[in-house]
């Protein structure tokens, strides 16, 4: 009864979409801001329909009405409530109402906003929002519809996948989604600007913090999706270049770019239609890579089950891609920059060249993913791109752009001088090469890692002394303590600082990677009960296995039990790594255990047993410095907080610093 | 009274209880150690796997992936090594016979060349096109300054000289109190 109900309402929900995106643009046509109104609140309506549509499948997950097909193929009379309600991202079906949910929310956030100076953009962004949510609203109703019954209902359902009974695989997808999702304002806002030829910079500033906000839970998603995969996939490692990494890796990849250039925009009005291109390949990359990954084309771990809404996503993404094309050839001359590049050695010629990089290597990887498609097209070659490959192609271009963070903040716009960026270059190039000789003679003796860690000391170097100039500034023209200095520093420059608190991180997850990739080992041994067996500094003595109670009903749990000495033969610890074996799904998962010390993560794997656990045998993987990845990813997003905090300062926060000398005003 | 008998009641069916549930978790026990005994690679059978990849499950290697095919190439490794092949050969069996799409690692030859050129290609090809751009920016500017020096301009030395350090004053500026 009340799943019918939201069955209903997400058809309103559709309904809405439609009525907003013919209404809105007429609404301008006819410059009856009545109209663009009503436009405006059916879009924000759609929020409202699609809860309800969401709580009516809801209440069939919690009640067990096997009656609805989608709530027998994701849980059964075992599953928990929490995972009741988790399966409502749990398959293909649900997760497409699910991310109509988020993207719905995103676009009555819109609706609901303050509209002032940007008012003309108002329909247009109705208008481009209504589309798109449209589209997948109809997608889930014609296509995907969670809400279909069975005839004769079964007796039991089938039970949520077992991978996906993890909390970071609860909370992972809905930041992938509310990523995505989220990045679809800052793109409507772009459209707008160019269907009402306002082509100032009135919608980067109207869009700069949404895309922030998509920008912040894609790097959210990705890095939960990490540890989800390094606590339950059981891969020894965080990331394994899989399909549905790649693909929101690739738009998070254009998206950083978009934010750095768009600064451009904002400080000099330059590269206006490079922001636009910027916004729609995002906007592109996104679309594109939900239609791989929800058409099934991409195996992969995690990817959804083959279907046949492939072709329909294809469909609309080559008409998005000729009207943003269309889009932007007809407002090309309008899109002129306001000035002239003074020097490539500036700020924005240093940005320029890392939009390249950022995009060379989103290139990398989306080769990397779609070669196996298509070779097979063409060839009839299944290829797989395996790790190596982005390793090699995909690892130097990342570290050009560690090399480019610890640069560009020191170039001025304009044109910069040799002579100063040396003077402030010199100390951290210092630091970096005090700790490669310090690293050398501890024994770190590859030139690839020893260079990448030198590379990363001078980065994180030189970022913390862009924190010590400016609070060394503050104390000497304000007179202020030092902590009170910093706060007012991160207060009045909250972008610029809660970025540079974002650069920190990523140079912590490039250290993560450099000691993961090259000093990481892993060794697979079978052993008898009582057999030692050695991986680096540790010993591990295999106790036997024993059966242990799963966490679920439905499945069995085996637990091996290794006990580890350290080199000098003390106890230091043991592990117990599980195998959980699903009889339903007729799958099993390993679950490692994850012990050793902050700096070197030893991670032990039950790989399987043979007479009753007479022998076993185990896969030991060694993780220098991966725990550094979780906390450089928490510091990035402390620096989108940062950044991102709504400014507490008295002066309206669109003519805060910047802006404010850009008109001309004298700073006091 | 009542509640004594119910009492009663409640553990006699709890004793049912505990009894069914004990056969449900031998019988699952049992069933959990007698599945999952799949052979076990040693290790160099695994080494030589990471650099294969998976028949079954695509984007693995062979040595993560549990499946039956997998554990007939991994069967199959071991009986090459125990004939006494090293892991080259063992490769170049599996890349003879599957072709060299069985490699973790493409070849950089063949068809999986383009997977590794159109990276390098489209770097240089982006940088080209920056390049160009700068450059023509940049003309453009210097023809500017040039015409603005003619028409007479001692402004720009003049502006050079007025702080010492360009860096640390523009920052200063930046960071000031402004309200």
């Amino acid at each position: 009864m009340f799943t019918d109900l939201g069955h209903l309402a997400v058809i309103f929900a559709f309904a809405a979409c439609l009525y907003a995106a013919i209404i809105s643009p007429l609404g301008a046509a006819r410059n009856d801001d009545r109209l663009v109104q009503s436009g405006r609140l059916a879009a924000f309506m759609t929020l409202p329909l699609v809860l309800i549509g969401c709580l009516g499948l809801w209440f069939a997950l919690i009640t067990h009405d096997f009656g609805v097909q989608y709530v027998a193929s994701v849980s059964n009379l075992a599953t928990p409530l929490f995972y009741r309600i988790t399966a409502l991202w749990g398959s293909q079906n649900g997760s497409i109402l699910f991310w109509c949910l988020i993207m719905a929310a995103f676009v009555a956030a819109a609706m609901a906003k303050e509209w002032k100076e940007d008012k003309p953009l108002l329909p247009y962004v109705t208008m481009t929002m209504a589309l798109v949510l449209g589209f997948f609203i109809f997608v889930q109703l014609f296509l995907t519809n969670a809400f279909v019954r069975y005839d004769f209902p079964p007796q039991d359902g089938r039970g949520l996948n077992p991978l996906l009974r993890h909390p970071g695989m609860i909370i992972h997808p809905p930041m992938l989604y509310a990523g995505y999702t989220g990045l679809l304002v800052p793109f409507a806002f772009c459209v707008a600007s160019l269907l009402a030829r306002r082509t100032d910079n009135l919608w980067l500033r109207s869009s700069r913090r949404w895309t922030l906000v998509g920008w912040a839970f894609l790097a959210a998603g990705l890095l939960l999706g990490g540890r989800w995969a390094h606590d339950v996939l059981g891969w020894g490692g965080y990331w394994g270049w899989d399909p549905s990494e790649n693909k929101p890796f690739i738009t998070w990849l254009i998206a950083t770019a978009f934010l750095h250039s768009a600064m451009i925009q904002e400080k000099r009005g330059m590269f206006k239609n490079w922001n636009v291109f910027l916004m729609m390949l995002t906007f592109a990359s996104m679309f594109f890579g939900t239609a791989f990954i929800r058409s099934g084309l991409l195996t992969s771990v995690h990817a959804f089950a083959a279907s046949d809404i492939g072709p329909f996503f294809m469909g609309a993404m080559l008409i998005i891609l000729a009207a943003c094309a269309v889009l932007w050839l007809t407002r090309l001359d309008t899109l002129k920059s306001e000035h002239k590049l003074d020097s490539a050695f500036s700020r924005e010629g240093i940005f320029l060249i890392q939009n390249v990089l950022f995009l060379s290597t989103a290139f990398t990887v989306f080769i990397g993913t779609m070669f196996p498609i298509l070779s097979e097209a063409i060839t009839g070659q299944k290829i797989t791109v395996g790790p190596p490959y982005y390793d090699q192609v995909a690892g130097p271009q990342m570290a050009a752009l560690v090399l480019l963070m610890g640069v560009a903040p020191l170039l001025a716009w304009h044109k910069a001088s040799g002579q100063t960026v040396w003077r402030q270059m010199i100390g951290p190039v210092v630091f970096g090469v005090v700790v490669m000789v310090g690293l050398f003679i501890i024994g770190v003796r590859q030139a690839l890692p020893l260079l990448g860690f030198g590379l990363c000391a001078y980065t994180l170097a030189q970022t913390v002394m862009e924190y010590v100039r400016g609070v060394s500034a503050r104390v000497k023209s304000m007179g202020e303590g030092v902590p009170t200095a910093l706060l007012r520093l991160a207060q009045k420059n909250q972008r610029r600082y809660g970025g540079y608190l974002v650069h920190i991180g990523v140079v912590l997850l490039a250290i993560g990677a450099i000691g993961k990739g090259f000093y990481g080992t892993d060794v697979i041994r079978n052993v008898a009960i009582n057999e030692s067996f050695t991986v680096g500094d540790y010993t591990f003595t295999y106790r036997g296995i024993r059966p242990v109670p799963c966490e679920f009903d439905d499945c069995q749990t085996v637990q091996g039990m290794l006990l580890i000495t350290n080199a000098a033969g003390q106890t230091i610890g043991s592990a117990f790594p599980n195998r959980d074996y699903y009889p339903a799904q007729e799958h099993t998962a390993t679950i490692p255990e994850i012990t050793g010390t902050f700096n070197e993560e030893v991670y032990v794997l039950l790989g399987g047993w043979e007479n009753n656990g007479a022998t076993a045998s185990f896969q030991v993987y060694i993780n220098p410095l991966i725990n550094w990845i979780w906390v450089g990813g928490i510091v990035v997003i402390l620096g989108f907080f940062v950044a991102f905090w709504p400014p507490t300062d008295r002066e309206p926060s669109t003519v805060r610093g910047p802006a404010r000398r850009a008109a001309g005003a004298p700073a006091k | 009274m009542t509640k004594g008998i119910l009492y009663h009641e409640v553990t006699k069916t709890r004793r049912v209880a505990i009894l069914i549930l004990s056969v449900f978790v031998s019988s699952w026990l049992i069933s959990a150690v007698v599945q999952a005994q799949a052979p076990v690679p040693d290790d160099q059978t695994y080494r030589i796997a990471k650099q294969l990849n998976c028949p079954t499950c695509a984007g693995r290697n062979l040595a993560d992936c549990p499946t039956e095919t997998c554990t007939q190439w991994k069967n199959e490794i071991k009986a090459q090594l125990d004939q006494g092949k090293n892991a080259e050969e063992v490769l170049a069996y599996f890349e003879a016979r599957f072709g060299p799409t069985v490699l973790q690692e493409p070849p950089k030859e063949g068809t999986t060349a383009i997977l590794w050129a159109a990276p390098v290609g489209a770097a240089i090809v982006f940088f080209g096109v920056v390049g160009v751009v700068m450059w023509r920016m940049s003309q453009r500017r210097s023809a500017q300054v040039a015409v603005a020096a003619a028409t007479g301009g001692a402004n720009a030395n003049a502006h050079a000289s007025v702080a010492a350090d360009p860096f640390v004053s523009e920052l200063e500026r930046e960071v000031k109190d402004e309200s």
